[in-house]
């Protein structure tokens, strides 16, 4: 009789215990496959502007974990040294990340073109992608009709020239300083009063390495309305009239000089040591950098764009977004594409973000940079924004033919030879 | 009993369901007390583990961004830069870097010259005034163009501005969200709400919308009286913690809701960190965990309650059953204790019956002895007197062997000696013995026998005769003087096979009959029917019960069906084995027969019987039917050859009818009389006037019917009549220590012309017979219990000797031990039989032929 009593008693104090007890948590490796599981991505950034700085990024982050509590983002600084090499060694490692800030020469031209990344199409159907311009929506689509990029901001590489020189020298009659554009006319008018006025480096073409070498680019293309490509990115147009015409002028041109030796941060050095009037490698980040590195840098720097032969100046830029690489967990890049529209949809959080860069909007969003004298004044050359030809298969080898095109003109090379031989697109 | 006993269990059940139900009650109240405690308890556990965390890091975020600030001013040193383009440039770039939205100079005059951001006011221009002028660090509130709030840190700097001025702090600013966010990692519960408010009341930030602007008001518009507290007490308690620099911790009431409060001071500023908590989210969880306490409790309660329930009806069953079977267990021992009273009164009534029974012979016998030897000179007297001991003695034996059959039966010990015999034998010499009985009280018996083709079967031939005896002594005896008893035999196959017979045996008669309440117990041991009708009936009450037992032995069945006034009857089955061998053919030539009998039953059995013998048989009822059918046979030419004739039709003398018959038609007609026993005085009174040529005893069995008329039909020699041995000057040698045994026997057996020669004990019989010579005694008859060698030895010893007739002789034991383990024992030592004392010189006649007949045919 004791035996079945005590039998049942075990029973009822296991099922009292197992009632009591709690199962254990489902710990997941953060694939998130199932709705409501954490997910884990990661974020790998280059160094554009503060979006290499974990204070700034923070700011965003907190802000997406706040509306995403199941979403964590862990990020790792890139910088442009050893940035593609890590890339390319996660990729072929299986360990990629979900999200990569860069722009469309990598994230389209490249790894898109590798079939790494994912398509996000489906972001730019909101209104507020709807609002990019034109030409960054082009620079981020990719010939297959996908878009590997999602633009966050931009810059437009301009030149800058040296205020007080050109007041002294007597040529800022040439420049439109409200607009800081110019004409071609103007330009060979400025550089004739810039030496004339003792000034006999007016400008150099550094042509050493492909450094900087979109100065170079625009205003070569600029000067007559030349083209880097045709329109459809298919074809390098190099070797055009307007290009050879451009060359020639800069090439005879007294004050500009072609330097095969000199690199476009030994111009900009030697533009901030008063040694040129003008640089053609130029940004709102160069000025910081030099005005921050440069505390005795005593003249005004003014930027300009390049001078054309009346249209619109035409200026090469820089459009940085985010890419999703595809690591087969849809989850996962759901989740991506999420703290992409956080960042794009919302304009206070997108303001930041651009802030963040230190750049501009992708699409029309009055000032950002309040107050901010600088930035203010950058910002209007961001409406020149020429075509982003950089997605033209072939681009690493045509900018080294470019760099070395302008070596052999300022060798003494003939214009039409230096120019002809570009790598024709597959 | 039993009902209390279920009263209990009931009752006990129903209490101890009660306590359970209860206790669950009472601990489910006090884990809901609990429960309200552990809330409030956690509430402030909760919302000050919260408050550290926050102030931590609040504390952390704004030195933080204190010391960014700090390297802003390290990064471009006031004392060192002349200001302009370049220097508003390397804040701004350290400022973006640093996170900052906003940049501004803060200048005596209490103005803000933005850098970059949007221009932002402070909220309480005065604090971050009085602070930086002091040379102090400031975190302050404000807001930009856009109102949206923001946070402004000061670091005390003078810098040249643009309009030729110079600041007194550098002023960088966050959005104040971006605290709300830093500052939500750590609460992290949507359920929670937060301010971060001023020492005077005023909010810098929140969490959630507010109309207010001072948290005091809010206190005073919303909290509503609780605890004995009211709002203003509430805005008092709250206004002295914080101005002492001390933790709060409340539960208030809001809108009829219950709210945990909690308010600590954010270093690094003037400010105060206050979270509030629903209480229900709290409670929530613990009201969860209190359900599923209670529902596991609830749950246990039940299972508790079932398990009782099932060990409660599991105990009330086996009480059940214990109270049953105590109950039949009283009920059992009742009737025993009845049984054993009934036994005992039995017992009772038996010794007083068998003391009266004992008694009465026993006078008989004495007085009649003392009559005898009074009366010597009058030998008729003398021989009434010895007719009557003699008598007595018969009946005190029967009580005796009574006895000693009801001792064996109550001691297991009934044994059955199972031997071949002979139906009709066993069925003559019962007739014979209750004869007279029968005689005495002048009762008519029939007795019927057919279809018996099987008379020699295995049985033990005493039980088999002590059950018929006791049954027909006890119709005899419960039959009034006049009545008729009846007694029918007959065969059929049995069911064990062809190796047996079912023999049925009916005794009826239309005596005084057996009441019902003693009919269900006439088996019983000593059982006697009360009433005057049977007091005047003799017997001890043992009669019946040894009947059943010896039935039983057998493996047959008695059956009864009386009623009183009636009559009874008993109906006994028994399967006996087929003995072999069996009669041989029984043919007689075909002879016509008439038999004469007023009882058609027994005239109709004869017929039959005759028939299968072979003869052409007819039965007549009465004398004028006989007359008539003999006559008629006469006339046809066929006439009887032979008349059977029963001694008793219609009240007139079998040998007076015969003589009529006789006369009638002609000594030359052999007429045979049936009679109903011994046939001796009959014999002595027939003369050749009667035409009497022979007597057959009833019942008239096939085979006696065969052996009584075939010496009357022409038969071959071969069919003569086996005499029976004749053992006229046989020599027995008698072993007997006892001279009184020997002279009785001796006086007994040589009246039938044996030559008796006496051994005092074992020893001297074996050496008699050693020194005899082969052959020279016929027979022995053995005493058990004797002195120097007791019967047993003397057998074993008697079958050793090297002699060829010690094989042989018959060696007979007469003992007073008569158990069937004495018998065994007899036999066992290498004796032939065993009858028992007192010695009944016909049963030893009978085995001295059954032996010697064999040896000495």
């Amino acid at each position: 009789m004791k035996k079945p009593l005590a039998l049942v008693c075990l029973l009822l104090s296991i099922a009292l215990l197992a009632s009591c007890g709690t199962s254990p948590a489902i710990e997941t490796d953060g694939g998130g496959d199932n709705p409501g599981d954490d997910i884990e991505l990661t974020l790998w950034t280059f160094p554009v502007g503060n979006w290499g700085n974990p204070t700034a990024v923070s700011a965003i982050l907190t802000g997406f974990h706040k509306e995403h509590p199941n979403i964590h983002i862990s990020v790792e600084y890139l910088n442009y040294d050893t940035g593609d090499d890590r890339v390319l060694q996660a990729v072929l490692e299986g360990s990629a990340p979900d999200l990569i800030l860069e722009g469309p020469e990598r994230l389209v031209a490249n790894w898109g073109e590798q079939g790494w990344m994912v398509d996000l199409s489906d972001l730019w159907e909101s209104p507020r992608a709807g609002e990019i311009y034109d030409n960054i929506r082009e620079a981020c689509r990719h010939g297959d009709g996908a878009y590997y990029e999602f633009p966050i901001c931009m810059s437009a590489h301009c030149m800058a020239i040296n205020y007080d020189m050109f007041r002294e020298a007597g040529a800022l009659p040439y420049i439109d300083e409200e607009t800081h554009t110019w004409t071609t006319e103007g330009f060979i008018q400025a550089v004739h009063a810039l030496t004339a006025w003792g000034q006999k480096n007016a400008g150099i073409l550094y042509c050493k390495s492909q450094s900087g070498d979109q100065g170079t680019r625009a205003l070569v293309t600029n000067l007559y309305g030349g083209s880097f490509t045709n329109g459809s990115h298919t074809a390098y147009a190099v070797d055009s009239e307007e290009n050879r015409r451009a060359l020639r002028l800069l090439y005879d041109l007294e004050g500009i000089t072609f330097e095969p030796s000199l690199t476009s941060t030994d111009a900009i050095d030697l533009f901030c040591k008063k040694e040129t009037a003008m640089c053609f490698c130029w940004n709102a980040s160069v000025e910081i950098q030099q005005t921050i590195n440069n505390p005795d840098l005593d003249f005004e720097i003014f930027p300009m764009a390049f001078p054309t032969n009346g249209d619109a100046p035409k200026l090469q830029g820089g459009i940085w977004g985010f890419g999703v690489f595809d690591n087969g967990s849809r989850a996962r890049a759901e989740a991506a594409k999420a703290f992409i529209r956080y960042i794009a949809e919302n304009d206070a959080t997108y303001t930041k973000a651009v802030q963040i860069s230190s750049y501009w909007p992708v699409r029309d969003m009055g000032n950002i940079y309040k107050n901010d004298v600088l930035m203010t004044e950058y910002s209007v050359f961001m409406p020149y924004m020429g075509d982003y030809y950089q997605v033209t298969p072939g681009w690493a080898q045509a900018r080294a033919a470019w760099w070395q095109a302008l070596a052999k003109i300022g060798a003494g090379a003939d214009i039409a030879e230096a120019v002809k031989d570009f790598p024709s697109p597959d | 009993m039993e009902k209390k006993t279920t009263r209990f269990l009931n009752m006990s059940l129903i209490l101890v369901s009660l306590f359970c139900v209860v206790i669950f009650i009472v601990q489910t109240i006090c884990m809901s007390l609990m429960s309200e405690n552990a809330v409030r308890r956690l509430a402030i556990f909760y919302m000050s583990g919260i408050s550290e965390q926050v102030s931590s890091h609040f504390g952390t975020t704004i030195e933080l961004r204190l010391s960014h600030v700090e390297s802003l001013v390290n990064s471009v040193p006031p004392g060192r830069t002349a200001g302009g383009t370049s220097m508003q440039v390397g804040l701004t770039y350290n400022a973006r870097s640093a996170g900052f939205e906003y940049l501004a100079f803060y200048t005596s005059d209490g103005n803000f010259h933005m850098i970059f951001g949007s221009q932002v006011k402070a909220d309480v221009p005065e604090a971050l005034h009085r602070s930086v002028q002091g040379g102090r660090y400031n975190v302050c509130a404000g807001k930009d163009e856009a109102g949206i709030p923001v946070v402004l840190i000061g670091v005390p700097a003078v810098y040249p501005m643009d309009d030729g001025n110079t600041s007194i702090a550098l002023v960088a600013g966050l959005p104040t969200k971006y605290l709300c966010d830093t500052l939500e990692k750590n609460i992290q519960k949507e359920n929670i709400e937060y301010s971060i408010i001023r020492d005077d009341g005023s909010y810098v930030l929140s969490n959630y919308a507010v109309e207010e602007t001072n948290y005091f008001d809010r206190v005073e518009r919303l909290y509503e009286t609780y605890g004995g507290k009211d709002p203003a007490q509430y805005a008092k308690e709250f206004r002295a913690a914080m101005e002492t620099d001390t933790d709060y911790a409340g539960e208030v009431l809001i809108s009829g809701k219950r709210w945990n409060v909690y308010c600590t001071n954010l270093p690094n500023s003037n400010w105060h960190l206050l979270l509030k908590i629903s209480h229900n989210t709290l409670d929530e969880t613990i009201d969860l965990l209190q359900k599923i306490w209670s529902c596991i409790s609830v749950g246990g309660c039940c299972l508790i309650v079932c398990a009782l329930l099932l060990v409660f009806a599991g105990y009330y069953r086996l009480t059940k059953l214990q109270m049953h079977a105590l109950d039949d267990a009283r009920k059992t021992a009742e009737e025993a204790k009845l049984s054993a009273e009934r036994s005992n009164r039995a017992k009772n009534e038996f010794l007083s019956n068998m003391s009266h029974d004992i008694r009465t012979p026993m006078n008989g016998i004495m007085g009649m002895t003392s009559i005898a030897i009074s009366s010597l000179d009058n030998p008729p007297r003398v021989r009434s007197c010895l007719k009557r001991i003699h008598v007595s003695s018969r009946h005190l034996l029967g009580l005796i062997n009574d006895m000693l059959d009801m001792s064996k039966i109550e001691s297991g010990s009934l044994a059955l000696n199972i031997e071949p015999l002979s139906v009709r034998e066993i069925m003559q010499n019962i007739v014979t013995v209750i004869q007279p009985q029968i005689q005495e009280k002048n009762q008519r018996f029939n007795i019927y026998a057919h279809e018996i083709y099987y008379e020699n079967v295995c049985s033990d031939r005493v039980r088999l005769a002590q059950i018929l005896l006791n049954i027909l002594g006890n119709s005899v005896k419960f039959t009034p003087e006049g009545g008729v008893i009846e007694a029918e035999l007959y065969e059929e196959p049995s069911p064990k096979g062809d190796g047996y017979i079912r023999s049925h045996l009916h005794i009826r008669d239309n005596g005084i009959g057996i009441s019902k309440e003693f009919q269900s117990r006439i088996f019983e041991p000593f059982a006697r029917e009360d009433g005057a009708r049977v007091d005047k009936a003799a017997g001890a009450g043992m009669g019946m019960t040894i009947t059943k037992h010896i039935v039983d032995a057998m493996g047959g069945t008695i059956a009864m069906d009386s009623e009183q006034g009636k009559g009874s009857h008993f109906h006994i089955t028994l399967d006996l084995e087929k003995a072999a061998p069996q009669e041989k053919e029984l043919r007689l030539p075909n002879r016509n027969i008439l038999m004469i009998d007023d009882d058609e039953t027994a005239g109709r059995v004869a017929v039959s019987a005759l028939e299968s013998i072979g003869l052409h048989a007819e039965a007549a009822a009465d004398m004028s039917q006989a007359v008539r059918m003999i006559e008629e046979r006469r006339r046809g030419n066929e006439p009887y050859h032979m008349l059977l004739l029963d001694w008793d039709i219609q009240g007139q003398d079998g040998i007076g009818a015969a003589k009529e018959l006789s006369g009638r038609f002609g000594a030359d007609l052999p007429i045979i009389l049936i009679t109903d026993g011994e046939w001796d005085e009959l014999e002595a009174k027939a003369d050749a006037a009667s035409g009497i040529c022979g007597f057959i005893s009833k019942p008239l069995f096939r085979s006696s019917l065969y052996y009584g008329l075939r010496r009357f039909i022409d038969m071959a020699p071969a069919q003569e009549t086996e005499a029976e041995p004749d053992l006229t000057g046989r020599r027995i040698l008698m072993a007997e220590d006892n001279e009184l045994n020997w002279e009785i026997a001796n006086g007994l057996l040589c009246e039938f012309g044996l030559e008796m020669e006496w051994a005092e004990n074992g020893r001297i019989c074996v050496e008699k017979l050693e020194a005899s010579a082969p052959g020279w005694y016929d027979a022995i008859l053995m005493d058990l219990r004797m002195p120097v060698m007791t019967g047993l030895e003397a057998a074993q010893a008697i079958r050793a000797l090297a002699r060829e007739d010690a094989r042989t002789i018959p060696i007979i034991a007469i003992s007073a031990d008569a158990f069937q383990d004495d018998i065994q024992k007899c036999l066992a030592c290498g004796m032939n039989a065993h009858t028992a004392k007192p010695l009944d010189p016909g049963e030893v006649l009978s085995l001295l032929r059954q032996y010697l007949g064999r040896d000495h045919p």
